[in-house]
């Protein structure tokens, strides 16, 4: 690991950050956001953590950012360029953000962060992983697994009943009353 | 350039990454603009607990774990909001945040 690598995913990462945070059209920050996305995955190649880099770029850059890209076109935002914000609020976002960042360095920067080389790494990491996620003791974490698959499938369900085509029974209600009285 | 590097530089870079998401989900106008600025703010808290198992953590790999269950919890809320914002332009014909004051389905 040397600065060079770093350098170069952190400039990436930046960019495609920034253009996905404040690009105003809106199908441009979608791709920004699969690039950082991507550049994420690749850090991840970089810690040791290839299990994790697999799976961002399953879920995230070809699961979330298409959904995204959906969205957009669903919406129809992907045509006009989103109306830019005004100086005033651009000042108070940046202010915040700026606060946020202050604090988090500073925090980092305390020395209260004490590198210990985790030595256990191996670089097959998918073994280890399913054996924490699937152990019932103390340190394992079935229970979690067992909740996520349960939220996945209630987000999965319900994402379909809130975004069906046919209209809700309450809009027919009113349909049907409307017609008694005209 | 050869010297290796100090891992306090993965966790500044993950800091400078969630301050930008703050910036553009306090800037943008378009829902699917700020879920995509949350997006980046997940994407950059999962970063956070892999540096930190990797560099900081004892043995284990806990914080990888921590890290897949960010991404799903984050997949699925992607999921139910952007439902609710086809919802939304489906009565609306608006998905604009400082339009859409009343969410009355």
């Amino acid at each position: 690991m040397n600065e060079g690598i770093f350098f170069v995913i952190a400039i990436f990462s930046f960019g495609c950050a920034v253009m996905a945070a404040q690009a105003r059209q809106l199908l441009v920050a979608a791709v920004s956001l699969m690039g950082l996305l991507a550049a994420t995955a690749g850090i991840y190649v970089l810690l040791d953590a290839d299990f994790i880099a697999g799976v961002q770029i399953l879920v995230y850059v070809a699961g979330t950012v298409v959904l995204i890209v959906f969205a957009v076109m669903l919406t129809q935002s992907g045509g006009k360029e989103e109306t830019r914000p005004f100086m005033r609020r651009r000042l108070g976002a940046l202010a915040v953000s700026g606060g946020f960042l202050f604090a988090a360095l500073s925090a980092l920067a305390s020395g209260q962060l004490k590198p210990s080389d985790n030595a256990s790494l191996s670089s097959d990491t998918v073994r280890p992983i399913g054996r924490l996620l699937l152990s019932p003791d103390a340190g394992g974490y079935v229970l979690p697994l067992e909740l996520i698959s349960l939220l996945l499938l209630v987000v999965l369900i319900g994402g379909i009943v809130l975004a069906r085509a046919d209209a809700a029974p309450e809009s027919r209600d009113e349909m049907r009353g409307e017609g008694r009285e005209g | 350039m050869n010297e290796p590097l100090d891992p306090i530089r993965w966790l500044q870079l993950s800091a400078v990454l969630f301050s930008i998401a703050i910036y553009g989900m306090m800037t943008r106008r378009n829902a699917v603009g700020v879920l995509m600025c949350v997006e980046i703010a997940l994407n950059s808290a999962a970063l956070n607990f892999v540096i930190l198992n990797r560099y900081y953590a004892g043995p284990g790999l806990d914080g990888q774990v921590m890290a897949l269950f960010v991404i799903a919890v984050a997949a699925a809320e992607a999921v139910v909001a952007i439902a609710i914002f086809i919802l939304l332009y489906r009565q609306s014909r608006t998905v604009d945040v400082n339009e859409a004051g009343e969410l009355k389905l």
